[in-house]
């Protein structure tokens, strides 16, 4: 898959975005970039799907370096598809169909397949209710639905998420990570950049942690966050499940409901 | 948001088959046009309220503040129409003399200002019933299927969207400044509006470089399907 070796990239006016990133999609299905603000990671995933060309080091694809013509480019974007931040700015149509359809229509596939297509999506994110609004009248936690269906459509192998969670009530959130769940389990590889601790805790098996346009660390999730160190180095925060383990003495969960269940089952055995 | 935009998705014709809307208001207009007959454009005028009131229950109250805007523009221009001026008193029907000028009503000016009223009242009618009836994505495929060009459709499907965040946004400055008493005087109201502009340019550049990114991952090659 993708791959990042010495990547190093410049803004115009020569300050540096990025510094000496390795970055390896191979490494998990689910992959967590983390940082604080402007720590980099919009520009990581602009570079990764060849949207920005890198001013030093290499990117492959497949084990092939990245060619910027058109004909790579759009092989590359066949199998790599990006949910950017805002939705307003990803759906160009106000018929939420035909903005789905955008995609698929691009890529020369027929109606029937279109539909096919548009109707997956659909299902996926749970957006059928409101599908035959306009654009303009739906609410930003839908038209962030209506955007994510417009990259599933395209049918991407991996897909990345620029903060999924940003801006969305905890309702939308929870419904939003159940999605991004469903996604992975249809055998697609996500990669969700965030600085929502607890949500890339709760889902990624691999994580990256970007600081001032530098990995200054990469493990397994589960590893990753008990670095303290490292995780304050970012300015960013462990996840409270991660702070419970370590100031209470309790074993680590990956999940609020494995806690429950836990001490649950202690009570339940205290009690009889 | 945009009140005619929020009656074409609510009447309660939205859903009736949009080639019928288009041709019934087309037609009628086409025919007040064409045909010099008050009765008839009478008619026109009250056979579209009548649709657009008691059959797509546009609330009455807001149709005629719809309907004031544009007229209070016909009238003024229709008095221009309606008044001529000459050096002579010859067949003014009422007159005044002002420096040896007559300004004045005449029988032929009379007779072009009430078709001209009819016709405007008769063809505006017409217009608003296919507006507040017909959502603009069903007008668009009315469009497709008169095969009018591709750049004229794309161009409509895209203003249609870009409408809508461009006063989303703009709201957005506008709320910000209003807060912070920015249109509290006049010449605060001007010093806001200005920067309400530069802003809303800058914001636009900002958000067009990011719709290329995104035009880009979904494989855009110059043309926006229908």
């Amino acid at each position: 898959m993708i791959k990042m070796e010495n990547v190093m990239y410049k803004y115009k006016d020569n300050t540096v975005a990025l510094n000496n990133i390795n970055f390896d999609l191979d490494k998990g299905n689910i992959i967590g970039l983390i940082g604080s603000n402007g720590a980099g990671k919009t520009t990581l995933i602009l570079n990764c799907v060849g949207l920005l060309k890198p001013n030093k080091g290499n990117i492959t694809f497949n084990k092939k370096e990245l060619k910027y013509n058109k004909k790579f480019l759009l092989n590359l974007r066949n199998h790599v598809g990006v949910v950017f931040q805002d939705p307003d700015r990803q759906i160009f149509y106000s018929k939420v169909y035909d903005d789905i359809a955008f995609g698929p229509r691009n890529l020369g596939l027929n109606e029937s397949e279109v539909k096919k297509r548009v109707d997956y999506a659909l299902k996926m994110v749970n957006a059928e209710k409101f599908k035959d609004k306009p654009v303009h009248f739906l609410s930003h936690g839908q038209k962030k639905r209506v955007a994510i269906a417009g990259v599933l459509a395209m049918d991407n192998d991996v897909i990345f998420f620029d903060e999924p969670t940003a801006g969305l009530d905890p309702d939308i959130t929870e419904k939003m990570i159940a999605l991004l769940k469903r996604i992975s389990n249809e055998g697609k590889k996500l990669v969700i950049s965030s600085h929502d601790m607890d949500l890339i805790y709760n889902l990624c098996d691999y994580s990256y942690v970007l600081n001032e346009g530098e990995i200054i660390g990469s493990d397994k999730t589960n590893k990753i966050f008990l670095k303290e160190d490292l995780i304050n180095k970012a300015k960013l925060k462990q996840p409270w499940l991660v702070r419970l383990h370590k100031n209470l003495n309790i074993p680590l969960f990956k999940s609020e409901k494995a806690l429950y269940s836990f001490f649950n089952q202690r009570s339940e055995s205290f009690f009889s | 948001m945009l009140i005619i935009d929020t009656y074409a998705y609510t009447n309660k014709l939205k859903d009736t088959n949009p080639m019928l809307k288009f041709f019934l208001s087309m037609g009628l207009l086409f025919t007040a046009i064409i045909i010099k007959n008050i009765a008839i454009e009478s008619f026109i005028i009250f056979f579209m309220a009548f649709f657009t009131i008691f059959i797509a229950k546009i609330p009455l109250k807001s149709y005629f503040y719809m309907l004031i805007l544009p007229l209070s523009f016909l009238l003024l221009s229709i008095l221009g129409i309606l008044i001529s001026v000459s050096k002579v008193n010859v067949n003014y029907l009422w007159s005044i003399d002002l420096f040896n000028l007559y300004f004045g009503i005449s029988k032929a000016t009379l007779f072009t200002t009430k078709h001209l009223l009819f016709r405007s009242i008769s063809a505006l009618t017409c217009t608003y019933f296919l507006v507040l009836t017909t959502p603009m994505n069903d007008l668009i495929l009315v469009f497709k299927k008169l095969k009018l060009p591709i750049v004229f459709l794309e161009m409509s499907i895209l203003i249609y969207r870009f409408i809508f965040i461009f006063l989303e946004e703009a709201k957005e400055i506008h709320i910000a400044q209003e807060l912070r008493f920015g249109y509290s005087n006049f010449k605060n109201s001007y010093r806001s509006i200005s920067s309400l502009i530069a802003s809303l340019f800058i914001r636009i550049f900002k958000r067009y470089e990011d719709m290329k990114y995104s035009l880009a991952m979904k494989g855009f090659n110059n043309q926006f399907h229908i």
